[in-house]
């Protein structure tokens, strides 16, 4: 044969080829190459000064599992991913302030602050031994770029509420720096949720630039306890423990290195979870963390958080227009059960959008809205809602059917089957729940479009440290994104103004027990329940804690002890 | 000479028009980029928008992309903040190296399968028309979930997911290559085992179809051997049609593997294009189809060569 | 040379009722019906008859090449020099029956390169080297009269002439350098001219290599320049048989007196004189008694019954009632 065909293996050796000259770290083209590669290489050189000197106890690789990328990386200025956020505030970079476990501000860059005797000046005293990831110090300038980026609306930043009572920022000396403010509650939280980023890379950046910056996800440069050492796009995430981080505040990790790794299917993150390639599965679906329990190869973790799932209700609609007919659909679902059923006990039955591990939580009102199917259905009578034609859907004296679709985006599993089963137990009272699955984007476009486009939908939502339902419930923004339920409620607009220009808890909390107690009369949505956020745990981890505060709060902590490290680590033995 | 210049002038005008269908049609899609979340208010989301440049018409946007296109920029990821072309050459080796060798084993076993089947009539057939239907009839993220259960999960013989391990980069070039080669087994074995079922079936019944005809009964008079007259003439005649099958899967085996990669946690063109979609990543929805449209045509054109290569009727025909 | 004379030297081939079915269930349609012929070393058969009549498959079943659809009657021998030609070891085909195929373009493997089919076959059967078998077929080719063999070998099937894939037909078949080369059809699809000199080729390379020849085909003339003798094939039978110059001038059979009116005139290329009215039988459907009978202008009573092949001086036989009546009508 003078022709042969080609050995078809013979192909084989040549991708595993392409696919290892692949390994080498891709050199980023384009105009923010350059950046990049600078920043990156300071780093290098600058950490090669640092004297390492690690302790016993110091060492290993933790990896942590989740399925979806940290969008937005560790660009602090534009983040709204909730993972994303506690990378940056937890890892890579560093807040003034930062919470403890009471949720109490304590320092962290600031080493102090005080209040003018008016409360219109926040002066912050910071650490004078932080230094970003290439040796630059943390200074006042970096605090007052990050705050001039923020209120800036070209930067885009995530959450302009935080800085809605700021009026200017001045620098007093390389470690002090001072805010002007009106008066306003919580108002540490701002510094506890905003990283500071570092001036000296990014003020040349025009703001309008910073959201798709490289910065972001190709070469962040923190002053945090973790340095960023690589990022394979939808694949994984490395840092570095960073021996120059300050002793005072803990000194460097346990870990030699943290790894984020992404694995979409939960499945399959539950596998190698079990097979501890894997150590910390982050957002567990609860119907997983049975599975772990008889495993007996890993083990849970589940803390209280600020989710809660609910029911939004288009007030807008007449069918929905009036809050006693509300309250009698919140009636008619068994939220206990969904608690114990679907989440499996972890998490509890939700009554507004203030959690229980918010200071101003009121507990009381949890028995307010009991699961009464009957009383459920006492009230819609009384309310002329009827089934005049038998056929067990109830109707108005019009012969308006009490029938409607209930959105949700299947992409969440739970929400799939909430949908279900609070179809069933409205239908048990003579309501016609539709559950209508609709793909995540169109979703979105539905439920914040203006033209409101849904009688009722399933969400779960997160709120901050910081309530303000403002976005939420306020007549002031019921054209705004967020007005879901278009409440018109001037009770509950007073409350809402009140309440964000009280300073001093103990004289809030009055106000905010009246407040909830006026979201539970209005029931603008019917709340379901705050889910537990849900942790898997391989035996190789130890001494973690996690809390309200976030999954990555002591993630410094985090050890593998000596018998149980696997990974050989690069630069050491 | 001419004839090539036309073929080339039309195989560019195709992508060209793939790209501007793709491009209007992404525009027309429900949905735009999420951008939800405590405060991220609808002046929030415009900004972003306009910093973008998605505030302008579809029009303007479109000359801008095809500017940047033909100079060989293909415009940043939103959600990546990275050149679409940096992305794509990150994970394009992945994809090539998981689909490349699901092929090749697809149609290597396959094309096996099929001739033993079509040589040994009877149990033999039977039997393995059998199993090779039993795989080729489920869903490959099925097969790949229990491949994980049982393989991974059950008997701890292979990670679940992920190209290499955490440690890769501290490990020696053979282990590096072992580390890569055993975290291919369960994506690779996923993808074969259901693709190449078509295959064996194609092969099986090709080779039927040539072992009846006249020049094969002739080289039999001739006094050639079984062995000869079905691997030389019978095989070689019967692998035409799947050589073309083979340049024609090419494109198919990049779409097939969004689920496979996703269960398997496989960075990929897949997941990149999928994940860009649910994004509404413009430029990279722009770039990977682009790259999709350009190996369709290539596949193609790598068909037609193929078969010309193995066919020499089609090569003196066109002279 | 008598009878007797020819019996005493074992025939080359020799086919014993030879009866096949379409399938393998014995009540299967009959295609070929208790067909029995000798072909000796060196002699020069043709088997003639219209389309659907059996010639192709009787000269299959010679060689052991039946279709997998058609079986054979349990009775039924085909011997090769003496020997059932499925006992023979190694198999007589190529070695020492080559076969020439009626259509050229689909008995060559259209994919591979002529010059490499015929030396494949040259290696398989005379175990020579890749070099020699290259030389061989070289030869090959020259002797079945194609110009520039060298050339023509690294060509593939498709881009020779039909008589040039004829040709190589040819030369594949006498590969093995066969005592036996069996044409089906050979002419099948060329012109006159390239028939002609394809006729004039076979005749030549039997006489030079002193081979026996079975040339099978639906056109008299074509067996009668090339064959020493004759049979007749009629719906799966034998129907006359004999020396080719005494059957052509002193047919028995009204079928073959048929087919001698349908030659071309000797004046003119392709004009038909005349045409045997209706059509030949499909197997299975075949009228009991003389299967010709209607289409028979002489057709009688008695035709009712079968005459069987009735055996007449000079190795002739016929299978008419007439023959018994003193020759031709």
């Amino acid at each position: 044969m003078t022709r042969r065909l080609r050995n078809p293996l013979s192909a084989a050796p040549t991708l595993l080829l392409l696919a290892a000259c692949a390994d080498e770290p891709r050199e980023p083209v384009g105009a923010t190459a350059a950046f990049c590669q600078d920043a990156l290489a300071r780093v290098e050189q600058y950490m090669a000064t640092v004297p390492s000197s690690p302790s016993d106890s110091h060492g290993g690789t933790v990896v942590v599992g989740a399925t979806a990328e940290l969008d937005g990386g560790m660009m602090g200025l534009t983040t709204s991913d909730y993972n994303a956020h506690q990378h940056q505030v937890f890892l890579n970079l560093m807040t003034l302030v930062r919470y403890d476990d009471r949720l109490e501000p304590e320092p962290y860059l600031a080493d102090s602050w005080e209040w003018s005797g008016d409360g219109t000046e926040l002066t912050f005293h910071l650490r004078d031994d932080v230094y970003w990831h290439d040796g630059t110090p943390t200074t006042a300038p970096d605090v007052e770029f990050t705050y001039l980026r923020a209120t800036d609306p070209a930067t885009t930043f995530a959450n302009p509420t935080y800085f809605e009572a700021y009026e200017g920022v001045e620098v007093l000396d390389d470690f002090t720096v001072r805010f002007h403010v009106r008066p306003h509650a919580q108002p540490l939280d701002t510094w506890r949720a905003v990283p500071i980023m570092p001036a000296h890379l990014l003020s040349e950046v025009p703001a309008e630039e910073l959201r798709d910056h490289p910065y972001g996800t190709v070469c962040p440069v923190g002053n945090g306890p973790f340095r960023f050492s690589s990022h394979r796009p939808s694949e994984s995430w490395t840092f570095a423990a960073n021996p120059a981080f300050p002793q005072a505040l803990g000194g460097r990790p346990s870990v030699d290195r943290y790894v984020y790794r992404i694995v979409p299917d939960p499945s399959t993150l539950l596998t190698e979870l079990l097979n501890e390639d894997v150590d910390v599965y982050v957002s567990m679906r609860p119907d997983q963390a049975g599975t772990i329990e008889t495993s007996g190869r890993a083990r849970l973790l589940n803390f209280p958080a600020r989710d809660y799932t609910f029911i939004a209700w288009n007030s807008s609609r007449p069918a929905f227009a009036d809050p006693a007919l509300r309250r009698a659909l919140t009636m008619a679902l068994d939220r206990q059960g969904m608690v114990d059923g679907l989440l499996g006990g972890r998490g509890a039955v939700a009554n507004s959008g203030v959690p229980p591990v918010h200071w101003a939580f009121d507990p009381d009102n949890a028995s307010a809205l009991p699961y009464d199917p009957a009383r459920a259905a006492g009230m819609l009578s009384s309310l002329g809602w009827e089934d005049r034609d038998g056929d067990g859907v109830r109707e108005d004296a019009e012969g308006q059917r009490l029938s409607f679709a209930l959105k949700f985006n299947p992409e969440s599993e739970l929400r799939q089957t909430l949908a279900e089963l609070s179809q069933a137990q409205f239908a048990s009272v003579g309501v016609e729940a539709i559950p209508t699955g609709v793909e995540f984007s169109q979703f979105l476009r539905d439920i914040l479009g203006s033209d409101r486009n849904y009688d009722a939908f399933l969400l779960t939502y997160s709120t901050d440290f910081r309530v303000d339902d403002r976005d939420l419930f306020h007549s002031g923004s019921s054209d705004a994104g967020y007005a879901w339920s278009r409440t018109r409620n001037p009770g509950i607009d007073r409350l809402i103004d009140t309440l964000q220009t009280i300073v001093d808890q103990e004289e809030a909390l009055p106000v905010w027990r009246e407040y909830q107690a006026a979201v539970l009369e209005e029931q603008p949505f019917s709340y379901l329940f705050y889910p537990d956020r849900i942790v898997g745990l391989s035996a190789r981890v130890q001494d973690v804690t996690m809390d309200a505060r976030g999954e990555w709060v002591a993630v410094r902590d985090w050890t593998i002890p000596r018998d149980r490290r696997k990974y050989a680590t690069p630069g050491r033995p | 000479m001419r004839r090539v210049a036309k073929g080339v002038l039309y195989k560019l005008s195709l992508v060209a028009g793939v790209a501007t269908l793709l491009f209007y049609a992404v525009d027309l899609m429900p949905g735009d980029a999420p951008c939800f979340g405590p405060g991220m208010t609808r002046e929030v989301c415009a900004q972003i928008a306009t910093n973008r440049g998605l505030d302008e018409s579809v029009h303007a946007r479109y000359a801008t992309w095809v500017v940047g296109a033909l100079t060989g920029d293909f415009g940043d990821s939103h959600r990546q903040s990275r050149p679409v072309l940096d992305l794509i050459g990150e994970l394009l080796p992945n994809t090539l190296l998981l689909s490349g060798l699901a092929l090749v084993l697809a149609f290597g076993l396959g094309i096996l399968f099929g001739v033993i089947q079509a040589t040994r009539p009877g149990w033999v057939d039977g039997a393995l028309g059998t199993v090779l239907l039993f795989f080729y009839s489920m869903p490959a993220f099925w097969l790949a979930l229990m491949l994980i259960l049982v393989l991974s999960q059950g008997l701890g013989l292979f990670p679940a997911a992920g190209v290499t391990s955490v440690d890769y980069d501290a490990l020696s070039g053979p282990g590096r290559l072992l580390d890569r080669l055993h975290h291919l087994v369960l994506p690779v074995a996923a993808l074969t085992l259901v693709s190449m079922g078509g295959v064996a079936r194609y092969t099986r019944d090709s080779m039927l179809e040539v072992l009846g005809l006249d020049y094969i009964r002739a080289a039999r008079a001739r006094g050639l051997s079984e062995r000869t007259v079905v691997y030389r003439h019978g095989l070689r005649s019967a692998l035409l049609p799947i050589v073309t099958q083979l340049g024609l899967s090419l494109p198919f085996l990049f779409s097939g593997a969004v689920l496979v990669e996703a269960v398997f946690g496989w960075p990929g063109m897949g997941r990149l294009m999928y994940d860009s979609v649910a994004a509404r990543d413009m430029p990279v929805i722009m770039g990977t189809g682009l790259m999709f449209a350009v190996i369709v045509v290539l596949s193609n054109a790598l068909a037609d060569a193929l078969y010309a290569l193995a066919d020499p009727r089609v090569r003196y025909e066109r002279d | 040379m008598t009878a007797e004379g020819t019996a005493a030297a074992t025939p080359l081939v020799s086919v014993e009722s030879l009866t096949l079915r379409a399938g393998r269930d014995p009540a299967a349609p009959v295609l070929v019906d208790r067909v029995s012929l000798e072909i000796a070393a060196g002699e020069s058969v043709g088997l003639v008859g219209e389309s659907g009549c059996g010639k192709t498959l009787t000269v299959l079943a010679m060689a052991g090449l039946l279709p997998a659809d058609v079986s054979k009657a349990a009775e039924s021998r085909v011997l090769f020099r003496g020997r059932p030609i499925e006992a023979c070891e190694p198999s007589p085909l190529g070695r020492e029956i080559g076969f020439v195929f009626q259509d050229p373009a689909g008995s060559i493997n259209p994919v591979l390169r002529v010059g490499h089919q015929i030396a494949e076959v040259v290696r398989t059967l005379k175990g020579t080297s890749r070099s020699d078998a290259h030389a061989r077929s070289l030869e090959l080719l020259a002797e079945v009269g194609i110009a520039d063999p060298a050339a023509k070998a690294r060509r593939f099937p498709g881009e020779l002439s039909g008589g040039e894939r004829q040709r190589v037909g040819v030369a594949l078949a006498l590969a093995g350098d066969p005592a036996l080369l069996i044409a089906d059809e050979p002419t099948t699809g060329v012109d006159m001219i390239v028939q002609e000199q394809l006729l004039t080729l076979i005749e030549g390379l039997r006489e030079r290599r002193g081979m026996a020849l079975v040339l099978v085909s639906h056109d008299l003339a074509v067996v009668a320049e090339v064959c020493d003798r004759v049979e007749v094939v009629y719906a799966g039978e034998i129907i006359e048989r004999g020396a080719v110059d005494r059957v052509l001038t002193d047919p028995r059979h009204p079928y073959t007196q048929g087919l001698i009116r349908c030659l071309p005139g000797r004046a003119g290329h392709g004009v038909r004189v005349a045409a045997i009215p209706g059509a030949v039988p499909v197997p299975g459907a075949w009228p009991p008694g003389c299967r010709f009978r209607p289409r028979c202008a002489h057709a009688h009573d008695r035709c009712q019954a079968s005459p069987g092949l009735l055996l007449l001086p000079d190795a002739r036989a016929a299978r008419c009632w007439l023959v018994n009546e003193g020759g031709a009508p």
